[in-house]
Parts: structure tokens; sequence; C-alpha cells
């Protein structure tokens, strides 16, 4: 079938409609991303599911769009859908398969739900906020806020770490290092207050301190008391805030008991 | 229709027209012959014969011979149309008697004979298509008219072409013999017509009597294809007619059979009339039950008073004389309601006998149900106890019977459309009239709409000037010029309205509101007359006399309880610490001094001195909070023995020694300490305080009773994180609930009134100029008030002051007080501040009151940005500062603060 029978197919009076169609969907589609971007701002503890309703509405509505688009130009009949069932829809498979491979894992992401838009997730090296879940890529922006796509269809074979899992909030881990001969009871407790005092830390969650002593990691030669304080951020945004806040605290306090840290005791 | 050729020589004799007959006639078959059904597809080739076909030429000139070339070709058509009618009923007498005779072979077969049952269902399926095309072919020649439009012709021409003859003086025989033979052929196609109706009925019963014969027999698979058939009426016909009715069916068919597909028409009209039987009937049932069930009604309002009376001991309505009537008289009436509807609802049960006929009943009764139970319902909302109160009904009296009116009238609509369109039905009242039946429903949907937005117009414009004065919103508050105008701005604003409401729905629902009080509350504060026009602040003297006068909420349940906690402790004398905690403002201190009196008065703690301390500064560190505890200790004069000198700025461990020997020193006491969060603060070391005071306390628990008041923020504070506090050791704990609505209303009240005031409600009462004053509305008013007040401040006393403070105005000097509604405090400013003014709020809140270098150091940011977050809010009224203190949040802030931070995620509160 050349390019002169394959117009017989479209429909040009119609094009208008398509048109319309495509400038109603994509008017659509910034209302609605606005509102649920409002919303999310609004409601902070519902942020995540906002977003994730606008990633299911971007692809549902850009599909359906295609879909009447296409539907409402191009009308093949029966003979012509045979004709082009052979050879150009081989071709078309090809040149398109990657594209239309993302495509179904964006799918498969929105409802197999692996991780969702507003998760921090770790994947390939990348660590960051999943800003959007869209047709042919997620857009993760990292904490340098670089943004990063990344096709969907490589999450369907890479592993992906989820930091919160579609709660706002989520865990934080911190390390402190103390040499062996301070006093690790008080800096315990120290460290404990530091925490559980930070203006970040969301206290419905258990917030725990564990200590471990022996050779840092890295180095053989070197043995510290490590502190490791797991505690709960109320939300992911404030990640780097929460790491600063208990940081300075914690050194704070350590100053003022006279602990002194791995850096100060080797110094 | 078919015209006796009788009839045409009648009309003709007398000069009438015959389409003016057939028109009277028609017009009354159609008003009193409910089965006359329009005229479908009627054969082409009989109805239009030959008066527009090609006339030869030489016919063409002469009259008489054109008349005869059109009467040849008539009985030309004629005998055609007969050997094509005979050789179709021949086929279909032979596919008839094959079926017939099919039929009765399987029949006769045995029942477990191999492929009976297959036969029984071919056969059946046969002689389904047989009926079929009986009815098809009955159809068919039924709508034949044999007086065909070509004969009319031919008549005028005949009738014509004498006159002309007899005109000239020619003889006028040969017309005369054209018109006799013209009769003949007419006469004879009505013969031939009928005869043909005929053979088509007879072969038709016999294909339905086979088919009745064989329905029971074939299998299921067979019963639904033929179910899913098109052609409804041959289902129904073996289907629907029970055998009883089969000999009155076949003198039906053997009376009526020149129309007999007319069957289905009357089997229609017959259920039509014992439906309209049973209407009446049902009808006459209910006007006699509706009495019955008033005193029904009457009698179980009745009783469940008794019976409250005799479960509670005391009458059921006991605060307002008003409310406990207008509740038995709402109450009696939504009982009678009930009833009226469940006589109904029998009644249609018992005369129901199968669910397609059901719809104009169950439109019916839905209507009565409707018309009787809405403004027995909406009567109920006026007034009904406070805990089950729907606040939406505070409004005027305009607006609430605009609301039953519309509410009526959509449902009626609704109903009544429906109860037409099932009786108009096609095969009773034609085509068009079901069409035109259609169409009126359609549009009197329409005709109602613009007639409720006529009505609603006054009442959608007030709301729109009340949302603010946008240009387009001012546009649509202002009254147009016409009525069609204002109709039209009418609907646009019920537009916006619904779009708000669902909007604020929306926000709301994911504001984690999961029930629908904060809807009625949003109502009630919209309907509540909001006088914005710029009024005095009460007095300060008056406010003062109202906060001085001290009208007493017993909080006895809390006291005995503690008191019971006491004695226990004074019988084992095992160590037990007490708590008390609540919110800012709940009543700690004022339980703190109920506990004072009681024990004065000797109710309480027998043989124990009471010693209360109150904190009012904030302690950081162990060495603070034992200094503050030794110097009150020192304070108290009854300490027995000598204990030497005692260094106050002894260390730790020193003062300590201190505590415990004072503590061994003093008598058994009760011990009451105020303000006990001021030891708590969220910093590194923030719990020294508290633990020390604690370790003190306990250890001494087997001595002295320990009772301390905590603010609710920091305890839960303590509980989330501090695991080595131990909270546990205070096995007795009281937590201040939120007060309830009508708590708050009889304490403000009573306050109110014993500093020598009148309360005025009447100002909340929205009232039109023609409205009578009526003293349910202003009961209305009063409760949606409270309940206001009570959800704005979350049940806080202290915040409940102040917003009742700011509802009263004071008129005229006189002694009343007028009630006003209190503005609700905004948050709007707040979000342009971002997220550190949230943080300093959340540790305002949290604290109860902090200096600048402790928020710096509790937020752990530094004091530039504390003090300019600080003033910020202190400039919009958020908090205030106590020299030397610090900063609170404003009692009137709280709650909407409160709902805020936890709203995103600032603060957790353990509930």
């Amino acid at each position: 079938m050349d390019l002169t029978e394959f117009m017989k197919f479209v429909s040009f009076e119609r094009i208008p409609f398509a048109l319309m169609v495509i400038f109603g969907t994509w008017l659509l589609l910034q209302l609605s991303m606005r509102f649920l971007n409002v919303l999310a701002e609004r409601f902070t503890h519902r942020r995540l599911l906002f977003k994730q309703l606008g990633a299911i509405a971007r692809f549902a509505l850009v599909l359906i769009a295609l879909m009447v688009v296409v539907g409402s130009l191009i009308q093949f009949s029966d003979e012509a859908l045979l004709a082009i069932g052979g050879s150009i829809a081989l071709a078309l498979g090809f040149a398109f398969k990657d594209l239309l491979s993302s495509l179904m894992a964006g799918l498969i992401l929105l409802f197999d739900r692996p991780f969702q838009a507003g998760d921090r997730i770790t994947f390939g090296g990348f660590y960051g906020e999943v800003q959007e879940i869209g047709l042919r890529s997620v857009r993760l922006v990292t904490l340098d806020d670089n943004l990063v796509s990344i096709p969907n269809n490589q999450f369907l074979t890479g592993l992906v770490s989820s930091a919160n899992a579609g709660a706002l909030d989520q865990m934080c881990v911190f390390d402190f290092y103390i040499g062996c001969q301070e006093d690790f009871e008080r800096a315990k407790v120290l460290v404990y207050e530091a925490a559980a005092s930070s203006r970040y830390v969301y206290l419905g969650k258990p917030l725990t301190v564990a200590l471990w002593e022996g050779p840092i990691e890295g180095t053989r030669d070197l043995f510290a008391v490590r502190l490791t304080v797991k505690a709960y951020v109320f939300d992911g945004r404030y990640e780097i805030a929460f790491a600063t806040d208990v940081a300075e605290r914690v050194k704070r306090a350590f100053r003022l008991h006279g602990i002194r840290s791995l850096g100060e005791v080797a110094c | 229709m078919i015209v006796r050729s009788g009839h045409r020589r009648w009309c003709l004799s007398r000069g009438i027209s015959l389409k003016s007959v057939r028109g009277v006639v028609l017009g009354l078959a159609l008003g009193l012959c409910p089965w006359t059904a329009p005229a479908q597809d009627p054969a082409p080739a009989e109805t239009s014969a030959g008066a527009e076909s090609v006339v030869p030429s030489e016919a063409a000139a002469d009259p008489l011979a054109l008349a005869r070339y059109q009467l040849e070709r008539l009985e030309d058509s004629e005998q055609r149309r007969r050997e094509t009618a005979r050789q179709s009923l021949q086929g279909l007498e032979t596919r008839c008697q094959i079926g017939v005779q099919e039929a009765a072979e399987w029949l006769a077969e045995p029942p477990g004979e191999i492929g009976r049952q297959q036969g029984l269902d071919f056969a059946f399926a046969n002689l389904e298509d047989c009926a079929m095309a009986l009815h098809q072919w009955l159809r068919e020649r039924r709508l034949l008219d044999p007086e065909t439009e070509a004969p009319r012709v031919l008549v005028e021409l005949l009738r014509q072409g004498q006159r002309a003859s007899l005109a000239t003086g020619a003889s006028d025989a040969p017309w005369q013999s054209m018109q006799a033979r013209l009769e003949v052929l007419v006469a004879s196609r009505r013969q031939a017509l009928d005869k043909e109706l005929d053979e088509a009925v007879d072969m038709l019963l016999e294909a339905t009597r086979s088919r009745w014969r064989l329905a029971s027999k074939v299998s299921p698979q067979a019963r639904a294809r033929s179910a899913q058939s098109l052609f409804t009426e041959l289902q129904d016909e073996i289907e629907v007619v029970p055998p009883i009715l089969e000999r009155r069916l076949e003198r039906v068919y053997e009376s009526s059979r020149r129309w007999p597909t007319l069957w289905m028409e009357v089997l229609a009209l017959r259920l039509w009339l014992w439906e309209a039987m049973l209407l009446i009937v049902f009808v006459l049932l209910w006007r006699r039950g509706r009495k019955k069930s008033q005193d029904i009604g009457q009698r179980v309002v009745h009783w469940m008073g008794k019976r409250s009376h005799q479960r509670q001991g005391v009458p059921a309505a006991m605060a307002l004389p008003l409310r406990s009537e207008g509740l038995t008289a709402a109450a009696a009436a939504v009982w009678v309601a009930a009833l009226d509807s469940g006589l109904l609802l029998l009644i249609y049960v018992l005369l129901l006998h199968r669910m397609d006929g059901s719809a104009p009943w169950l439109c019916m009764v839905l209507l009565a149900i409707t018309w009787r139970t809405l403004p027995a319902l909406a009567t109920l909302t006026i007034a009904s106890p406070i805990e089950r109160r729907p606040a939406f009904m505070v409004g005027n009296r305009n607006v609430r019977d605009l609301q039953v009116m519309t509410s009526r009238s959509v449902v009626g609509w609704a109903l009544v459309s429906l109860l037409i369109v099932t009786f108009v039905r096609q095969g009773l009242v034609g085509y068009r009239l079901y069409e035109l039946a259609l169409l009126l429903t359609r549009w009197s949907f329409l005709v109602l709409v613009i007639f409720l937005l006529d009505r609603w117009a006054p009442v959608l414009r007030h709301q729109m000037r009340r949302l603010g004065d946008k240009g387009w919103s001012r546009w649509l508050a202002n009254p147009a010029r016409g009525r069609l105008a204002n109709i039209f701005k009418a609907a646009c604003a019920a537009i916006y309205l619904c779009l708000r409401v669902l909007l604020m729905g929306i926000s709301r629902f994911f504001g984690g509101s999961k029930d629908f009080s904060w809807w009625t509350l949003r109502l009630a504060r919209s309907d509540l007359q909001e006088d914005q026009l710029v009024r005095e602040p009460l007095e300060l003297e008056i406010r003062q006399r109202i906060l001085d006068s001290q009208a007493v909420i017993a909080r006895e349940d809390d006291l005995t309880w503690l008191g019971t906690s006491l004695e226990a402790w004074q019988q084992s004398k095992e160590r037990d610490l007490a708590a008390i905690i609540g919110p800012w403002g709940a009543g700690k201190s004022f339980l703190l001094d109920s506990i004072e009196k009681k024990v004065a008065s000797g109710e309480m703690a027998e043989g124990l001195r009471l010693r209360r301390w109150c904190l009012d500064q904030r302690l950081f560190g162990a060495e603070e909070a034992l200094g503050w505890l030794l110097q009150c200790l020192l304070n108290e004069d009854d300490i027995e023995g000598e204990l030497g000198e005692v260094d106050l700025d002894d260390a730790l461990e020193g003062r300590q020694d201190h505590i415990r020997l004072l503590l061994e020193a003093l008598p058994p006491s009760l011990f009451l300490l105020d303000d006990m969060h001021y030891l708590v603060m969220r910093a590194v070391g923030g719990f020294d305080a508290f633990k020390a005071v604690k370790r003190c306390m306990y250890e001494s628990a087997n001595r002295h009773f320990w009772v301390l008041t905590c603010y609710q923020p920091a305890w839960s504070y303590l509980e989330a994180v501090a695991v080595d506090v131990n909270l546990d050791l205070f096995r007795t704990r009281l937590t201040l609930t939120p007060w309830k609505e009508d708590e708050l209303a009889s304490w403000l009240s009573r306050r109110t009134e014993q500093a020598g005031f009148e309360i005025d409600y009447s100002r909340l009462v929205r009232r039109g100029p023609l409205d009578e004053e009526s003293d349910v509305d202003l009961e209305r008013a009063r409760q949606a008030y409270w309940q206001l007040l009570t959800s704005a401040s979350s049940g806080n006393p202290e915040v409940a002051t102040l917003y009742w403070l700011d509802s009263l105005c004071q008129e005229s000097g006189d002694q009343r007080l007028a009630v006003n509604l209190f503005a609700e405090p905004s948050l709007a400013l707040l979000s342009e501040r971002g997220d550190t003014a949230l943080f300093v709020l959340a540790a305002l809140w949290m604290h109860g009151r902090l200096d600048t270098p402790h928020l710096a150091s509790v937020l752990n940011i530094s004091m530039g940005t504390v003090e300019t977050n600080c003033r910020f809010l202190d400039s919009i009224d958020m908090v205030n500062e106590k020299p030397g203190l610090g900063y609170a949040l404003e009692g009137r802030w709280r709650p909407p603060v409160e709902r805020l931070l936890r709203q995103r995620h600032f603060v957790y509160w353990k509930s």
C-alpha cells in the first residue's frame, strides 16, 4: 500500500475535530494537573495520592485522546486493515518497539505500583523524588535538583528501592561516630534526644538508636563506636533538613557534654 | 379502517364528503376505541393502484374511455392481488399443517424416545416461525382498505362523466354500468379480504393451540430462544395467558376475526382495566387507613415518652418546654408518615400479582410516601434533641418552605411522569398520543425548572451577595429588569453555588473530615443572620463582670473519680501518682480549685494536709527544677523535726537528698502541682527537669499523694518519645475531654445571667419583612449558634468564652445583650509565610509559652528568624507576648491553628 492509497483512508474533513480534541485534551490536562497540585500542596498528607491521581489521569487522557484522534482521522476498510496487517505493521512494530514497551511499562507501573509519584526511590545510582510517571519515562528529581528521565521499561527488569512506599513519612538513618573511650551511654541518650526533639521528626512511628563498635567501613585500623539513629521524618521533603537538624543538635550536645566525635579523637 | 359501501352510498346521496365523514369517524374512534393502531407499512401494491400509472393517449382524450381503462386496471390489480394472496396463504397453510402435524407426531411419541426432545423443539420453532409469518401477514392484510384511492378517483370520474353526459343530453347508461361494475368490484374485494382474513385466523389459532400444547414439553433452551425473539406477542400468547383464558380468547378470536392481531391490544386493555380497578380499591383503602395511622402514631409517641420516663426517671425533654412540645409534635408527624407509608406498602404487597404491572403502583406508593413524609421530616428538623439535630434547617420559613416545595415538585414530577408513561401505552392510545405524552413529560421538566428558579431567585441573589464583591458575582447578586433575565441569573448563581459547595466538600473530605458535620455547620453558619454591620464591641466592664461571675459546672464525675483514687491510696499506701491532662483552657486549674474546696470542706483527703504549688516559669534542667521544688518545700511551715542547714545552691545530689529529707519530715500531704508542662521542653535535655521532679515525687509517693496538671500536647510528646521518663508511674490519669454543647451553653448563659444580663438571640434569626416571629425559629437559631460555637472552639471552655464575649453586644444601655455570630479566625495570612511560621506555632502550641531564646533552642533556628516570625504573628494577633515569659498562642486562635498543624502533619497528637 503506498502513500496515495493510504491517504484514501484519511478523513481530511475530520482534521478540525481532531485538532479540537487535541487542544481540549491539552487544556484538560493542564487544568487537572494544576488542580491536583494545588490540592497536593494544600493537603500534604494526601500529597502522594494526588500525585498518583495525576499520573493516572495523564495516562488516561492522552490514551483516550490518541484513540479518538486516530479513530476519527483514519478509517480503514477491512481490506486495508488486512493489507496493513502485513509488512507495514511489522515495520511499525519494530520502529516503535521501545516506545510501545515503555508505554506498556508505564501502565504496569501505574497498576502494579512498585512506587508512585511522590515516592523517593533509588534506581540506577540515582536517588530522588518521583516527580511524574509519564507515558514514556519516569521523571526523578534528585537531591541536587537534577531531573533524571528513566525509560519506563527499565523499571520492569531493574531493582527499585522506595524509601516511603506511598506514605508521607519516611525513615531516615543517621550515623554518628564517637571514640571508643567516650561515654557511650550518655552519647546514646543525647543522640536519642536530639532526634526526638527535632522539629521534623514524626512522633507517630518509633525512634531507635543502635550502638555498634568496630572498625569503620572502608578501614581496618580505625575503630569507633557507631550510633545509628533510625527516625521518621514527617514529610519526605524535609529529609535533608531533618538530617541537618539532628546533626547540629547532636554536635552541640556532644560538645556540651564533652563527648568527642571520632574526628576529634583522631585529631 | 374499512368503510362500508353502504355508508358510501349514504354519504353520496346526501352530498356529504366522504373525507369529512371519515375524519369524524376516525376522531371518534381514536377517542373512544383505545385499540386503534396507526397504519404500519401498508402493502404498497394494493393501495396505490392505477391512478398514477401511465394512461394510453387514446384513453386520455375520452373520459369514458379513461374511466373504462381505470376500471379494467382496477379489476386486473384486484385479480393479481387475490392470486398473490392465495399463493401466500397456501404456502402458509402448508407450513402450518406441517408444523401442526409434526407437533402431534412428536407429542404422540413416548417420553423416553430418542430424538423426541429435539423433535419437539424443532416443531416448536417451526410453529413459532409459522405463527410469526401469519401475524405479519395478518397485519398487512388488516391494513388494506377495500376502498382505495383508485376507486375514489374512479368514482369521481364516473360522477363527472355522468353529469357531463346528462348536461349534454347524452345517455348515462355506460356510466351507470361502470359504476355498478365498480361497486361489485369493491364488494367482492371486501369479501375476498374477509375470507382471506378468516383463513389466516384459523391457521393462526391452530398454530397457537399447537404451541400451547408444546410449551410445557419443549426444552428450556427452546423456550429461551423463543423468549429472545423480537416478536414478543408470540411469547406472550403461550406464557402470559393462563389456560383458563384459552376458551375466552378463542371466543375473542372468533368475535373479532376481522381484527385478529388486536388480541394483544385486548389483553393490554384487560390489564389496564384490572389495574385501574385495583388502583381505585387501593385509594379507597388508603383513605380509610389514614385516620387509623394518625391514631396509631400518637399512641406510639405517647408510649415512647412513657418508657423514657420509666427508664430515666426524669422527663425525656427537660431543658426547655418549647423543645419538648416541638419534639413531640414533630416526632408524631414522622411516625404518622412512617405508619402511613407502611400501610401503603402493605396494601401494595397484598394487591400485587406481577412485577411488570407494578410500575404504576410503585409510582403511586412512592408519590404518596414522599408527599406525606417530606413535610414531616422537615418539621422534625425544626425541633429535635441536641444530639440528633441537623443544623441545616436553621433559616427563615421562606427558605424552608422553598426547600419542601422543591423536593416535592421534583419527586412528584418524576413519579407522575413515570405514571403517565406507564399508563399511556403505545398499544392502547396509539403512537402519536404516546409520543405526545413523552414529549409533554420532558418539556414539563423544563417548565418545572424555570418555575423553581423563579421562586428561588431572591434567595440565590442573597447568597451571591454574601459571597463577595467581585464583578460577576455582583452582577449575579443584582436583580435584573425582566423576569426571564432574573431566571437566567438564578440559574447561573445556582450552578456556581453548587460547584462551590462541591469543591468545599472535596477539600473538606481530603482535609480529614470523614463525617458530614462540617456540612451542617457550614450551612448553619450561612443561614444564621450574620450582622455585618459595625457593632460596638462589648465594654470592658461588662466583659469583666461576665468573666468574674462564677457559674460552676460541676465536674462531679471527675472529682469523684479522683477522690476514689485518693481513698484507695490512703488505704493501701501503694506508690501512685496522679496526673490531670488537658489542653489549654480545659479547666485543669479549675479542677484543682474544686479539689481544694472539697479538701477544705472535709469531703476529700481526710487526714491529709493540702499543699498547692504552681509553676509560672519554664525550668530547664534537673538542677533548676529541684531548686524550685526545694524552695517550695522550704516555704512550708509544718516541717517536723530539725533538718539542719539547707544550701539552695547545692549540687544536684545534695538537692535531691534535701528534698527527700524534707518530704519525709512533712506530715502526709496532698500535693497539687499546677502547670508541670513548664518542666518539659523539646530540646536535648528537655526531659531532665520533669524526670528529676517525678523521681522525687515517686520516692515519697507512699507518704504523700501527688497530683499534677500538665498540658496535653506536652504530655503526648512525653508519651511518644520519652521512653526513660516512665509515665506508667502515673497510674491515676484524668484526661479532660472537650465540653459538650449543652454544657457550654448552660455555663456561659448562666455566667452572663448571674452578671445581671438578659440574653437576646433574636438577631440570629433571619426574618423577611413579612415573616412573623416564631419561637421555633428562635430556638433553632439558638441551638445552631451553640453548635457552631462548640465546633469552632473545639469544646474548649476558655476559647468558647472568648467567642461568646465576641458575640455579645449591648443594646441601648439596657441589661439586654444581643447575640450575634462570632467571626471565625482566618488562616489565610499564614500561607504567605512559609513553613517557619508554622514551626514556631507548633512549638508554641506544644509548650504553652516560650520566650525567643527557648524558641530558638527548641526549633534549632537562629534568633533573628525566630524574632521575625514572632513579630509577624504578634502583628496579626495570633500570639501574645508577656514580658519576661515569652510568647503564647492567642486563645481564639488555638483551635484553627491546631487544626491546621494537624492537617499539615506539623504536630502529632496521639488521640
